[in-house]
């Protein structure tokens, strides 16, 4: 292929990709940029691409002026922890198990686990709602958190298994002769070593809860997480102001972003479903 | 008497001991709703009354097919479908686009780049369409902003364009969700061998050729994976559209799991919601059949 052709190429390749970054930043960008920025510059014309006058003002409005409940992070902190609590402690057991010991019936186990992963929240809604009114478990944190552990559970039992199949028995064994039951032997010496996969699971559990908003919303009235209270912070007021609600929006994205930024490769695990493994 | 068991059966009591919270929680807060939708779609049930259940049969089906406003078979699956097609289809060929332009070797910063493509997906559904209300909006929007400073003098409404609304939230939701596709073919085109690449290349192939005949054949398993997988999520897909633009206007953008919610959330019809949720079961159960055989034929070693 002759240089020049080769050259075009090259630089048609970086065009693409660099209309695609753009067009993948704008949006939120935009929306997140409006918290430093004073209302009228935010929806005022023409747009500004950086805030012309940056102010912290809109926390403060937003703290202050407005009905807007902080509240709503907590709750939302409180259920995501939780339901990493859940989901691991589940996961750390039947990821060992299903690695460690042979038993009659372990091959139809995984895989209905493995299916389990493919149901969709959608159709549980209705009765789960049901239920849940029925025993006291709508509106509380604790139902919430079992609702997200369920969904990542499956998952995060395949990718504990996998750790777990990748560390040699042969030094448990040594450690089970010594007298150390299984159940200790996991603690002791297999999760310390398993630790690594179990950042990718706890990050992965972790973040479902945290951004998922329609089983909040059906399931809380008043212990409402963050997603929810966003929803419910545009209805109220008649017209939108989007700079207030940038900076709710602000708030709520940057744990995750810092987190990202951190531990890229364990979010593209975790979020992957397990369809990427390395 | 006393029970004992041999060394076998103690590991086999032993391993469902450890798969035990695992599976109670999967029966409880999975199968068991599951069913109970199917079950509960034959019920009258009040959201109001929630406990009081009468059988009905088919008559929840019936009010869903033979209902105008909106219309099943002439509103709502159209609008399912299309919503899927665009979204799979946009996902899957950006995704693979840009993973392939990516890939290649002269380019610099890939990671810098993937990072920043992925960043969408991990933001919560609810922030993502409040940052497209806001480019689609009308009076303030950053959209028709530069269309009035191009000249235009009569910029479009967007959401609240009928004919439009649908490609707004297709593009939105590519936008959202093109980063699973992305990751999915990046990890196909790792998969194929740099010798392989390498020999074409020496044989005197085009960059077309070895696209054409090397690397589609060998990523096609993943891009059927990423069809199947894709095409799930976006049949349940809900927060997008429901915080975009709740189905309007005109029922235009009412999807299947959305007229669900609304059925059973704001009319309070639990069990016609039901009926509704039991058809969205049947399309992932017809998805999933797909799914397990090709991992079937991955798992027994032939090419995924």
């Amino acid at each position: 292929m002759k240089p020049k052709m080769l050259l075009i190429g090259k630089i048609l390749t970086y065009l693409i990709i660099v209309i695609w970054i753009l067009f993948t930043i704008i949006p939120l960008y935009w929306l997140l940029s409006s918290t430093f920025k004073p209302t009228a510059e935010a929806i005022g014309y023409p747009p500004t691409l950086f805030p012309k006058h940056p102010t912290l003002e809109n926390f403060k409005i937003l703290f202050t002026a407005t009905r807007f409940n902080f509240g709503s992070y907590g709750n939302s902190m409180i259920i995501g922890l939780g339901a990493m609590f859940i989901s691991l402690s589940a996961a750390l057991f039947a990821g060992y198990g299903l690695s460690r010991i042979k038993f009659r019936g372990k091959h139809i186990v995984m895989t209905g686990i493995l299916l389990f992963q493919m149901v969709p929240v959608l159709a549980t809604l209705i009765p789960l709602y049901q239920t849940f009114s029925k025993y006291g478990l709508y509106n509380t944190h604790f139902g919430l958190m079992l609702i997200y552990a369920t969904q990542t559970a499956p998952m995060n039992t395949w990718l504990l298994k996998g750790y777990f199949d990748t560390i040699p028995y042969a030094i448990e064994e040594a450690a089970q002769i010594d007298g150390l039951s299984r159940i200790q032997s996991l603690i002791r010496i297999a999760l310390p070593i398993a630790a690594p996969g179990l950042s990718a699971s706890a990050i992965f559990a972790f973040f479902r809860a945290w951004n998922e908003y329609m089983i909040a919303m059906t399931m809380t009235s008043t212990v409402r997480p963050y997603t929810v209270e966003l929803y419910r912070f545009i209805g109220e007021q008649g017209d939108v102001d989007w700079s207030l609600l940038g900076t709710a929006a602000f708030i709520a994205v940057l744990p995750v972003f810092v987190l990202f930024s951190f531990f890229q490769k364990y979010f593209i695990i975790g979020m992957s479903g397990g369809a990427i493994k390395s | 008497m006393k029970l004992t068991f041999n060394k076998q059966q103690k590991e086999t009591v032993r391993g469902y001991m450890f798969v035990a919270p695992v599976l109670t929680l999967l029966l409880l807060f999975s199968l068991y709703p599951l069913l109970r939708t199917v079950y509960l779609s034959f019920f009258d049930v009040k959201l109001a009354s929630i406990n009081r259940m009468n059988f009905v049969g088919w008559k929840n089906y019936n009010a869903l097919f033979t209902r105008v406003t909106p219309d099943f078979f002439k509103q709502i699956i159209p609008a399912t479908l299309l919503y899927v097609f665009g979204s799979v289809i946009g996902q899957i060929g950006f995704g693979f686009i840009l993973a392939y332009l990516i890939h290649q070797k002269f380019i610099r910063g890939k990671e810098a780049y993937r990072a920043i493509i992925i960043l969408p997906w991990v933001v919560s559904g609810i922030i993502i369409a409040i940052s497209w209300r806001f480019m689609y909006e009308p009076r303030l929007g950053v959209l028709n902003h530069i269309l009035i400073t191009m000249g235009n003098k009569n910029p479009p409404t967007w959401l609240n364009d009928e004919r439009l609304v649908m490609g707004c939230l297709i593009v939105a939701n590519i936008w959202h969700g093109m980063a699973f596709s992305f990751i999915i073919q990046t990890s196909g085109l790792h998969s194929i061998s740099d010798e392989l690449m390498e020999a074409a290349m020496v044989d005197g192939a085009s960059a077309f050729q070895r696209l054409r005949y090397i690397t589609l054949p060998l990523v096609r398993p993943f891009l059927v994976l990423n069809l199947i997988l894709t095409s799930m999520a976006t049949i349940n897909s809900f927060d997008l559209i429901y915080a975009m633009t709740n189905g309007g206007p005109l029922f235009r953008t009412e999807v299947i799991s959305v007229h669900m919610y609304h059925r059973a959330f704001d009319f309070g019809r639990l069990g016609e919601g039901s009926a509704v949720a039991s058809i969205i079961l049947l399309m992932n159960l017809i998805l999933t059949i797909f799914y397990m055989r090709i991992n079937k034929r991955k798992n027994e070693g032939g090419d995924v």
